[in-house]
Parts: C-alpha cells; sequence; structure tokens
C-alpha cells in the first residue's frame, strides 16, 4: 500500500538537494520534508522563512523545523502527532493504506541510504516519512534526508522491530501522522504573499542578542573538549552547530531569492556570507581537532557575526 | 602510485561510497557516488596526511571534493611549486 507512486531509482529530488549546494543535506526532518513537499507537486521553498530565526542555544543552534500550523497554511498539510498504542507497523498498515503518511524517527543502522555514516554501522535516531509498504515482501518506500529509497529485508525487519524479543523497556519511537487530504495548490503569487507574511513573523522572532557572538564564547571555551575527545565526537558537535548555522543561511538566502531577490539583496548576501564562512570553518574545525593544534577562528566569528546584524536589521526594516 | 590513484586509496578508506571506488572514473561525481558530508571530511584529513600538505580557505571547499580529478588537481597545485596556486580553484571553479 502506497500513498505516492514514486520510483526510488528514477525519483528526481528538489534543487534544494542537489549536489551543488554546500549543505545538501540540512537536517533528517526538514531534508525530508522538502522532499515530500516536492514529491506533492508542491513547492517547499515557501515554508523556509523560520529558518531566519535559527538561534544558538548553548550547545546547539537550533535544529530548525516548521511549524505545523505553517505547513496547513501554505500547502493544506495536516500534521499531528500519532498515538503509537500498538506496532508500527499496525499503525503503517492503516494510514498509508487510507492515504495518509507516517512520519517517525527511525535507526539509521537500517537505512541504506546511509551507507555513507551509520547503515549497518552505528544506531542513530533519525527522521523519515514512510509512503509504501509491502509486507508481503518486506519493501518500505520512504523519504529521508535529500531523497527517496527503498528498504527491504532484514532492513524492513530492523526498522519495524521485528523477529525480535519484546523488550518491556523498549519505548515506541515518536511518529506523526501526515494528512494530505486537504492538500492545496496556491498560484506562485498567492504562496510567495503567504511566505512573505510567513517570513515577517519570523523576522520579529530573530534573536534579540547576535548569536553568534554566543556562539564564539561557547566554541572558545569547547574546543579544547573537542580535541580530547576526538573527530568521532567532532562529527556530532559539527552537525549540531556548524551544519545547522550553514544549511539554515543556504536555505534562508535561496528562500529570499525565490521571494524577491532585488528587494532582499542586503539579507540575500548577509546569509551567503554566512553560509560561505560556515562551509570553510566546518573543515578547518575537522583539522584542528584531528590534529590538536591552536585554531584562530576569530576572522570566522568576526565576519558571520557582521553578517547576522546585517540580514537582521534588514529583515527587521523590509 | 600517481596522484589519482593514491586518492583513490584513501577514498576506499575514507570515503564510504556506495559504489565500488575502482569503478569510478577521475571525473565521477563523489557525491553522487553516495559519499556523504561526514566523510569528505574524514577523506579532507586524509589527504592532506598523505600528500603533507594543507589545503588553504579557498581550497576548503564542498566542491573541490566532488570528484578524484578535483582533488587531484588541488593536491597537484600546492605540491607543484612551478604552478600559480590559484589554478586550482580556477579549474575547479570551471570544471562542469
Amino acid at each position: 500500500m502506497r500513498v505516492l507512486d514514486l520510483d526510488a531509482r528514477s525519483y528526481p529530488r528538489h534543487a534544494l538537494h542537489q549536489t551543488d549546494r554546500v549543505w545538501a543535506e540540512k537536517n533528517c526532518y526538514v531534508d525530508s520534508l522538502i522532499e515530500l513537499i516536492h514529491a506533492l507537486g508542491c513547492e517547499p521553498l515557501a515554508m523556509l522563512p523560520f529558518v531566519n530565526a535559527i538561534d544558538f542555544v548553548g550547545d546547539q543552534w537550533t535544529f530548525f523545523k516548521p511549524r505545523h500550523d505553517e505547513l496547513h497554511a501554505l500547502y493544506g498539510i495536516d500534521v499531528q502527532e500519532l498515538n503509537c498504542w500498538r506496532p508500527l507497523i499496525e499503525h503503517a498498515e492503516e494510514h498509508l493504506g487510507s492515504g495518509r503518511l507516517i512520519a517517525t524517527e527511525a535507526d539509521a543502522w537500517w537505512l541504506p541510504d546511509v551507507a555513507g555514516t551509520d547503515y549497518r554501522n552505528r544506531h542513530g535516531k533519525t527522521s523519515v516519512i514512510l509512503n509504501d509498504l509491502g509486507i508481503e515482501h518486506r519493501t518500505l518506500g520512504y523519504f529521508h534526508n535529500a531523497g527517496y529509497f527503498v528498504l527491504r529485508g532484514e532492513d524492513f525487519a530492523g526498522t519495524f522491530r521485528l523477529d525480535a524479543e519484546p523488550d518491556p523497556a523498549s519505548m515506541p519511537l515518536y511518529a506523526e501522522i501526515v494528512r494530505i487530504d486537504r492538500l492545496q495548490f496556491l498560484p506562485e503569487a498567492e504562496l510567495k504573499t503567504r511566505s512573505e507574511q510567513l517570513l515577517e513573523k519570523h523576522a520579529m522572532q530573530m534573536p534579540a542578542e547576535n548569536p553568534v557572538l554566543r556562539f564564539a564564547v561557547r566554541f572558545r571555551h569547547d574546543l579544547p573538549m573537542l580535541q580530547d575527545k576526538g573527530l568521532a565526537y567532532y562529527h556530532a558537535w559539527a552537525y549540531a552547530t556548524v551544519r545547522q548555522l550553514g544549511a539554515a543561511a543556504e536555505l534562508a538566502a535561496l528562500h529570499l531569492r525565490w521571494l524577491d531577490a532585488e528587494h532582499y539583496a542586503v539579507a540575500t548576501d548577509a546569509w551567503d556570507r554566512i553560509n560561505k564562512n560556515a562551509e570553510t570553518f566546518i573543515l578547518k574545525t575537522a583539522r584542528a581537532v584531528d590534529r590538536r593544534r591552536a585554531f584562530d577562528a576569530a576572522p570566522f566569528f568576526d565576519e558571520c557575526a557582521e553578517a547576522w546584524q546585517q540580514a537582521s536589521d534588514a529583515l527587521q526594516a523590509s | 602510485m600517481t596522484t589519482p590513484e593514491r586518492i583513490r586509496a584513501i577514498l576506499k578508506t575514507h570515503g564510504r561510497l556506495e559504489r565500488d571506488v575502482d569503478a569510478l572514473k577521475d571525473d565521477s561525481d563523489l557525491y553522487q557516488a553516495g559519499m556523504m558530508s561526514q566523510a569528505s571530511v574524514n577523506v579532507l584529513l586524509a589527504v592532506e596526511g598523505e600528500f603533507d600538505v594543507e589545503f588553504p580557505d579557498r581550497l576548503l571547499k564542498r566542491k573541490v571534493f566532488e570528484s578524484i580529478a578535483a582533488i587531484a588537481c588541488a593536491v597537484d597545485s600546492l605540491t607543484t611549486p612551478i604552478n600559480d596556486p590559484r589554478d586550482a580553484s580556477k579549474a575547479i571553479d570551471a570544471s562542469p
């Protein structure tokens, strides 16, 4: 049973996930949602205003996600928590069979699309959207990260926790029902109008104090710890910090260009600067951690702090 | 070994590609072959160690790691003194 008729072998990714993007993968929830909206025939760029309000909160940058009411306003998509009172596969059979998708946490260990990182290598929480369930042959078509994929056999059993002894200590995965029965395809002009209204709201929700400055202080404090813990720890840190900042900046710039490149030129330029600096910084930090040596990060933080202020001032004045 | 051959050896260890490295052409897109961002960081560190070079900021770009040829071009720009090191980024910028 499937909701959307998709072929993983020929699935065309949205432009936000082409390999020429600096951050082809942003974060798992946003990535899979971008592709779902794209597969539905809608424009995911419209939902992106929330990235402008990204903040640094101690040990991470905002793990940015769209708000459910905004998905409804733009696309008519309704997202509600799935009450997992029975095994996930039974919920999947119920809802996919009725035209409703399921967004759920999953263990990346069983996801063959991440052969480059976690697949059969490391257990880790990620988010996927279930679309095509084949119970008889044990196949699952799912959105994950930057694309649409199929898993089979043992991976199917692992994903749904089949063929294993019941574990009373095992908590169910968090999951959501994604309803598309009231899907709407707004004309581009109307979609941009609504997206611009969301941009105004999120611009006003940008941090009052420059978050890059707070990140700079924390980075200087944390760098010795990162060097002590090594590259594996660094990768987790980088995903929670620099990647989220850089990806948000890239998405913000792409969204503003789509909305009105001329009107938002100043903010777009500012986000571009943060994006490009983050691309370099994440590699320089890896080197500093790997070789346990001093690293002058001041040029990165100075430019990004200035650029963030530029973006904030420009957007709040728009 | 040539520079591309040494890079292939690094990719086998650190690239975590979905495809066989030996089956790739020098200009094959490594990201399309399954290399993820995390693996590309490890490839960078391994390349710098293998060739005893340090990529300057202008070469610390995702695009520099998109193919064996692009990585080799960057390495050669740092290990061949007679070359203008800016040539590497020019060549990479001009690549399709």
